[in-house]
């Protein structure tokens, strides 16, 4: 899960640092309203080059936050994304956190 | 900040990604410009081939034009459920539709054959309309008054003379019509999304 340095509490709401940061959130925000994407989905949406986006993802893979799943398509090889259970809870909690900082 | 904390926004954005390649509009066009060309070239046999120009128009431009520039999603579980709903809805009221005009045109009650081709027109009209209901794409209801009034004025037209077949010429200006769009809505979605490159 995420690393305890990741985490905030300088303000009243914790932000979580890992979450946070703008390229990690944007890929948490678009996994959230699929079931999962590829990385061509991913680079197109946010805009990062592919060696940006695979160290995002990894971070984000060894918090436990999305699932990366290998397979063959068409006999290229092809990268699948999704968020976890954990993943989703944390960018739940990232966004009513930041909705209560924003409205105070 | 708040664009990506809102996720009715980034939902939109990402469904609408996928209806701006403008293979629909190809499709619908290619669809009602065949109809309108092969009636016209009197081979109405062909007319079932119409059929799979969508799903050919589909499966080839979303291969090779669309995934190698957006990228693939599976939809969750909420959209795939609203999605096989409005399909089921779509199938049930065409079977419907199909079955109550055999039926009022065998028992000769209604005036139905007269208006005939612009009553397809509205039927044609309200399956347009409800993709674009689904896509969330505006100019789906321009295409369906389009066609509509293609359908219906051409019929009008027709009562009055029998040298042109003013329908059939209406339903090919509609459908090259909605090409034209579909072409321009492509050439912008390919100038604005180049191929990603998967390589560093």
């Amino acid at each position: 899960m995420a690393d305890k340095k990741d985490q905030d509490s300088n303000v009243n709401v914790k932000i979580n640092r890992l979450v946070h940061e703008p390229a990690r959130l944007k890929i948490l925000a678009y996994l959230s309203v699929v079931e999962s994407a590829d990385f061509v989905f991913l680079v197109s949406r946010i805009g990062l080059t592919m060696g940006n986006l695979s160290a995002h993802v990894s971070k984000l893979d060894k918090a436990g936050y999305i699932r990366v799943k290998k397979e063959f398509k068409d006999n290229r090889p092809h990268t699948m994304i999704s968020l976890t259970e954990g993943g989703r809870d944390a960018y739940t909690q990232y966004r009513k956190e930041m909705l209560q900082l924003l409205q105070e | 900040m708040s664009e990506i904390i809102n996720l009715k926004e980034i939902k939109r954005q990402v469904y609408l990604h996928y209806s701006e390649d403008g293979l629909v509009d190809l499709a619908i066009g290619f669809v009602i410009f065949g109809f309108g060309a092969l009636l016209l070239a009197d081979v109405p046999a062909l007319i079932g081939i119409l059929g799979l120009i969508p799903f050919l128009i589909w499966y080839l431009g979303k291969q090779y034009l669309t995934l190698p520039r957006v990228g693939s999603f599976q939809p969750d579980q909420e959209t795939r459920k609203r999605l096989s709903g409005f399909f089921i809805y779509l199938f049930t009221s065409g079977i419907g539709v199909l079955v109550l005009y055999l039926i009022a045109a065998r028992s000769g009650s209604y005036q139905l054959s007269d208006y005939s081709l612009a009553l397809f027109g509205f039927v044609l009209a309200l399956a347009i309309s409800t993709l674009g209901l689904l896509m969330k794409t505006n100019r789906m209801y321009y295409y369906a008054m389009l066609v509509f009034l293609a359908m219906a004025i051409g019929e009008t037209l027709n009562k009055t003379n029998d040298i042109v077949d003013y329908y059939l010429l209406s339903v090919i200006i509609a459908g090259s019509i909605i090409i034209f769009a579909g072409i321009i809505v492509l050439s912008r979605f390919l100038k604005k999304y180049p191929v990603v490159s998967l390589e560093e």
